[in-house]
């Protein structure tokens, strides 16, 4: 329980922000948080609040795997890369062939999740393919 | 002669005090726990080893609800019961079960996931060993939360960050 009180306030938050299916169990000195976030917005706001608890995360004590509920097909995300395109590949891994480029803050079009690493998804002009999730956030 | 007025009105009252109280109890203790007793037949599904008593129009429970709230509803409904003065409520509810264990996932998926998420970071190398990712070398702080939300999507036991941030 002295993990719960640690990161009261990250729990506290993923409450308060509608974070749904939240799931909270301490395992081995680690506490695990999984859930789905109603928004990127609502997930970047629990890293802040988690960075400051453990700054740059050094503890090594929490794995929190909340991700944006996104999630039905013919939703738009935007590419949200630092600034350089996102490479769409046949398959999902980077061992994958890259068979198109979806540019930075273009939209792409959601098909399917692969799992929560990997989307399926079509390009503005139309490439299908897989794209790493974590650069893309659901509009 | 006020005297006799003043005894008779204090009979009097005292008379209507015995009248009314004894309405007030009408109902006897013996019906009222049968009548509870009725009420918690109807809801065995929701409870376990419940039990009632009765003095005096004041009911006291016992037992294990499965739930906080089939627990407040049987309370509210014996309240409403005719006769019942006031209710001792001294069932419990059930608790929850734990939850199921956290699921690791194995070294080899793990290890391609780490492979992907730390693709755009040459800095960063990671180890996986028994569900633990080790990550050595250096990033930039503004790149660290990217690369661990990334990371903790993959299942991991736990994440070591020995990361040199510049």
């Amino acid at each position: 329980m002295a993990l719960q009180d640690k990161y009261r306030e990250l729990l506290d938050a993923a409450s308060t922000a509608g974070v749904s299916n939240l799931q909270v169990r301490e395992q081995d000195s680690v506490l695990y948080i999984d859930g789905d976030a109603p928004t990127g917005d609502a997930k970047d706001k629990l890293w802040a609040i988690y960075n400051k608890i453990d700054p740059d995360f050094r503890a090594g004590d929490v794995v929190m795997n909340v991700n944006v509920a996104a999630g039905v097909a013919g939703t738009k995300a935007k590419v949200t890369t630092d600034s350089s395109n996102l490479n769409i590949r046949k398959g999902p891994g980077t061992d994958q062939p890259i068979v198109g480029k979806a540019a930075h803050a273009s939209e792409v079009t959601l098909i399917s999740k692969a799992n929560d690493q990997w989307w399926l998804v079509k390009t503005e002009k139309g490439e299908e393919g897989y794209a790493y999730a974590q650069y893309l956030t659901p509009q | 002669m006020r005297t006799s007025i003043q005894r008779f009105a204090f009979l009097l009252s005292a008379a209507a005090i015995v009248v009314l109280s004894s309405c007030k109890g009408g109902v006897k203790d013996a019906d009222l726990e049968k009548t509870v007793n009725d009420k918690i037949s109807a809801v065995s599904a929701d409870v376990t080893n419940a039990s009632s008593t009765v003095k005096d129009g004041v009911v006291t429970l016992n037992g294990e609800f499965r739930d906080e709230s089939s627990k407040s509803a049987f309370e509210t409904t014996v309240k409403a019961i005719p006769g019942v003065k006031s209710v001792v409520n001294n069932t419990t509810v059930v608790p929850p079960p734990p939850p199921a264990p956290v699921v690791i996932a194995a070294d080899d998926p793990l290890m391609q996931g780490v492979t992907d998420a730390t693709k755009d970071f040459p800095g960063v190398k990671a180890d996986v060993k028994d569900g633990v990712i080790t990550l050595t070398g250096d990033i930039k702080r503004s790149s660290l939360t990217t690369l661990m939300k990334s990371l903790n999507t993959l299942k991991p036991k736990k994440i070591e960050n020995k990361l040199t941030i510049n």
